[in-house]
C-alpha cells in the first residue's frame, strides 16, 4: 500500500480498495492510498483519473466500493461525509466563483461553507487571504480580478480554516512564475497539512512534493519520492528534466530495475 | 446571520429591487384607487401587485439560484460539509427579503394613502397575509427552477412566464389572491392558512431540489431524517393542494356591526363603518331623492348598505367605489315606496307597458339620485329603455322631468293585476 508518511498513527486519509467511476467505465480500479502530512503529487495523463481521486477524497462522489476514511471517520453516509469535509479543503478543476462577492466575502463564505465556526471565520479568513497575497485586494470584487488573482482567491478559499486535508486540482493554472513559487512557499508552510497536488506540471511536482504518484487508467504505477522517480529515467525517455523523463519512463513501462 | 447579509449585500436582485417596486406601485395605483381610504378595499388592493411582480420575483429568484451552474460553484456547494438545504436557505431567505420588501413598499403606500379618509380600523392582516404566501410561493417556485436548471437563462424567463400564466388561469378559482375586500366579506383564516401552508411546502421542496439537481451524480446515502423531511413535504404539498382545490372558499361573510354608521339627517344612510369615506356623497343621493316633490315620491327613511339589515342581501352595494352602482338600488327604494307594490298585469301588453314605465322611471331616479349625470349603461342598461332619452331628459327643467315622471307614476299605477 502507497504510503506517504513512515507513521502509520498519522494516517490523515486511508483509501483501500477503492472503486470508482462513471457509467460503465471504472476510472479507479481497485485504489489502496495512505496518505500523511506533507504534499503528494498526482501526475498522470488527461483521464488517468487524477480528477477523480481528488473529487472521491473530498466525499463529493461516493466509491463503487472500497472505503475511505478522512482524519478518522469513515465515510459511508451524507452524515460521515459532512463531519469529514469539515477537515477538508478543496480547489476543484473547475473553480468556481461568485463574481459579485468581495474576496474577503467569498473566502468567507467557503470558510461558513466548510463549517469553520462563526467566531474563527474572521481570522482564518483574513489569515487565508494574506497567505495567498490578496490582503490589499480584499474589497475588490471577485469579478474585478485578473486570472491569477482569482487561482489565489480560490487556493484561499480552499486553505481558509487550516484543513487538514488539502485537495488541489491544477492549482497553478494561471499563475506566473513568480506567483508560482509564492504558492509554493505558500504550500511548504501548511504544517502538519495532508496535501494532494493534481498537476500536469512537473516542476512543481519537483520543488514541493515529498512523494509523488504516477496514474495511468485508474492504476497507480509509481509512488514514492521525485528524485527516486528521476532515478528511475531511461537514458532514452522523452523529457527535458530528469524528473520529467523519469514520469514518461513509468507511463511507458520502460523503467530501468533498481 | 452575517452570511444572510452577505447575500444580500451581494445579490443581484438589489438592481432588481427598484423594477419589482416599479411594478408593485404600478399595479397598486395603475388599476384603479377607489379602494383609497377603506381598509378592506386597501389591503385587497395592497394584495393585489404580489401578482404582476410574482412572476417578476420568481424570474429574479430563478437568476439569483442559477448561479451555482452558472459561475461553476455547484461541485463547491457538493463538498460543503453544512447540510445541502443551509446555503439554499440563505439564498432563498435573501431573494425572499428582497420580495418581501418591495410587496412592503406597496403595502405601506396603500396604507400611507389611505390614512387621511380612512375608517375605523387598519389595514386588514388577511389580505395582507395572503399577498405574503403569493411572495413566498413565486420566491420558492423560481429558487426551484433556478436551482434545478442548468439554463442560465431559460430558466428565468420560463419560471416569469408560467408562474404568470398559472396564476392567470387558476390563481383566482384557488383563491390564491382576491380583487376586491368588501367590508362584507373577510378572509377565512382557515382557508389562508392552507394557502401560507402551500407556500411554505413549495418553499421545502425549494430547499431539496439540490439533492434531485444532483441527478446523474452519485450521491451519499441520505440520512433517515432528510428522508422523511422530504417526504413530509411532498405529502404536505399534496394535502394542501388538494385541500385548496376542494376547500372553503377564502372569503366569507362577516357578522353585521353592532352599530353602522349612519348619516343624522333625514332620510338616513346607513354603511358599514368601513366604508365611512362613502358617507357624505351617499348622503348627497339621499338628500336629492328626498328633494323630489313629496306629493309624488315617497322616500323610505333609511338607506341601508347590503350585509347591514335583517336581509342580509338586501341594500345597496358599493362596487369598485362607484355611486352609480349604489343608485339602482337606491332607485328600487324609492319606487317601492311610490308605486303601488308589483303584481303581474292582466295581458302581455299591459305588463310590457308597465314594466317598461318601471325600468324608465328607476333609470331617471338613478340619474336624479346622482345630481343629473349621464347614465350609467353598463350592460346597455334596463331593457326597453333609451338612455340618451333619459340622459336628455334630466337636463330639462324640473316641472317637465315631474311631469314625465308623474306619467310613469300612473302608468304603473293604473296597471290592473292579472
Amino acid at each position: 500500500m502507497p504510503s506517504g508518511f513512515g507513521d502509520e498513527v498519522d494516517a490523515i486519509v486511508r483509501v483501500s480498495g477503492l472503486v470508482q467511476g462513471y457509467g460503465r467505465a471504472n476510472v479507479l480500479a481497485g485504489v489502496d492510498l495512505e496518505i500523511g502530512p506533507g504534499v503528494l503529487g498526482l501526475l498522470g495523463p488527461n483521464g488517468a483519473g487524477k480528477t477523480t481521486l481528488l473529487r472521491t477524497l473530498a466525499t463529493t462522489t461516493p466509491p463503487r466500493s472500497g472505503t475511505v476514511e478522512i482524519c478518522g471517520t469513515r465515510v459511508a453516509s451524507e452524515r460521515t461525509a459532512r463531519k469529514a469535509r469539515r477537515g477538508i479543503g478543496y480547489l476543484p478543476q473547475e473553480f468556481g466563483y461568485l463574481p459579485a462577492f468581495t474576496v474577503y466575502d467569498f473566502v468567507r463564505y467557503c470558510s461558513w461553507l466548510r463549517g469553520v465556526p462563526g467566531r474563527r471565520a474572521h481570522e482564518a479568513t483574513v489569515n487565508a487571504i494574506a497567505a495567498v497575497g490578496l490582503a490589499s485586494r480584499q474589497k475588490a470584487k471577485m469579478k474585478a480580478l485578473s486570472g491569477g488573482m482569482l487561482r489565489r482567491a480560490g487556493i484561499a478559499s480552499a486553505i481558509v480554516g487550516s484543513p487538514n486535508l488539502l485537495l488541489l486540482d491544477e492549482p497553478t493554472v494561471g499563475l506566473d512564475p513568480a506567483q508560482r513559487l509564492e504558492f509554493r512557499g505558500l504550500l511548504r508552510s501548511l504544517e502538519n497539512t495532508a496535501i494532494v497536488l493534481s498537476t500536469h506540471l512537473v516542476e512543481d511536482v519537483a520543488a514541493i512534493c515529498d512523494n509523488v504518484i504516477v496514474m495511468s487508467e485508474g492504476r497507480f504505477l509509481y509512488y514514492g519520492p521525485p528524485r527516486e522517480l528521476a532515478g528511475i529515467a531511461s537514458a532514452d525517455a522523452p523529457g527535458d528534466s530528469p524528473l520529467e523523463k523519469g514520469y514518461m519512463t513509468v507511463l511507458t513501462g520502460n523503467e530501468v530495475p533498481a | 446571520m452575517r452570511i444572510f447579509w452577505t447575500e444580500v449585500r451581494r445579490s443581484p436582485l438589489r438592481w432588481l429591487f427598484p423594477v419589482l417596486v416599479c411594478i408593485d406601485l404600478a399595479a397598486l395605483f395603475g388599476r384603479n384607487t377607489y379602494w383609497i381610504g377603506v381598509w378592506p378595499q386597501a389591503s385587497a388592493a395592497a394584495q393585489i401587485p404580489s401578482l404582476f411582480f410574482g412572476p417578476a420575483l420568481a424570474a429574479s429568484a430563478a437568476w439569483a439560484a442559477g448561479r451555482a451552474h452558472r459561475y461553476s460553484f455547484a461541485e463547491q456547494f457538493r463538498a460543503s460539509a453544512l447540510p445541502s438545504w443551509r446555503p439554499e436557505i440563505a439564498l432563498l431567505a435573501c431573494t425572499l427579503a428582497y420580495g418581501m420588501l418591495a410587496y412592503g413598499v406597496g403595502v405601506a403606500a396603500a396604507a400611507v394613502v389611505s390614512l387621511p379618509d380612512a375608517g375605523p380600523g387598519f389595514l386588514w392582516p388577511g389580505y395582507v397575509l395572503l399577498g405574503m404566501g403569493n411572495v413566498v410561493g413565486c420566491t420558492a417556485v423560481g429558487h426551484a427552477i433556478g436551482r434545478w436548471s442548468r439554463s442560465a437563462f431559460m430558466a428565468p424567463v420560463c419560471c416569469g412566464i408560467g408562474v404568470f400564466v398559472l396564476l392567470g388561469l387558476f390563481g383566482q378559482s384557488l383563491g390564491l389572491f382576491v380583487l376586491s375586500g368588501h367590508p362584507q366579506v373577510e378572509v377565512v383564516d382557515s382557508a389562508l392558512a392552507t394557502r401560507l401552508m402551500l407556500a411554505v411546502a413549495i418553499t421545502g421542496l425549494a430547499l431539496l431540489v439540490p439533492l434531485a439537481a444532483a441527478k446523474g451524480t452519485k450521491r451519499w446515502r441520505s440520512g433517515i431524517m432528510p428522508r422523511l423531511a422530504a417526504a413530509g413535504i411532498c405529502v404536505g404539498l399534496v394535502v394542501v393542494t388538494y385541500e385548496i382545490a376542494l376547500g372553503a372558499s377564502l372569503q366569507t361573510e362577516r357578522a353585521a356591526p353592532a352599530e353602522p354608521l349612519c348619516s343624522g339627517g333625514t332620510p338616513r344612510v346607513c354603511v358599514w363603518p368601513e366604508d365611512r369615506k362613502y358617507l357624505p356623497e351617499l348622503e348627497k343621493m339621499a338628500n336629492r331623492l328626498a328633494s323630489l316633490p313629496s306629493d309624488r315620491f315617497k322616500v323610505p327613511a333609511t338607506f341601508m348598505e347590503s350585509g347591514l339589515g335583517e336581509d342580509k342581501y338586501a341594500g345597496f352595494q358599493i362596487i369598485e367605489g362607484s355611486m352609480w352602482s349604489v343608485s339602482p338600488n337606491m332607485a328600487s327604494s324609492v319606487l317601492q315606496e311610490t308605486v303601488k307594490p308589483y303584481c303581474p298585469a292582466a295581458n302581455q301588453a299591459a305588463e310590457d307597458r308597465q314594466m317598461r314605465a318601471i325600468f324608465e322611471l328607476t333609470t331617471w331616479l338613478e340619474a336624479w339620485a346622482n345630481g343629473a349625470g349621464q347614465p350609467a349603461s353598463v350592460g346597455g342598461g334596463p331593457p326597453g329603455v333609451d338612455l340618451r332619452q333619459v340622459g336628455a331628459l334630466i337636463k330639462q327643467p324640473e316641472a317637465t322631468q315631474f311631469q314625465w315622471a308623474k306619467q310613469r307614476i300612473d302608468q304603473i299605477n293604473g296597471t290592473p293585476c292579472a
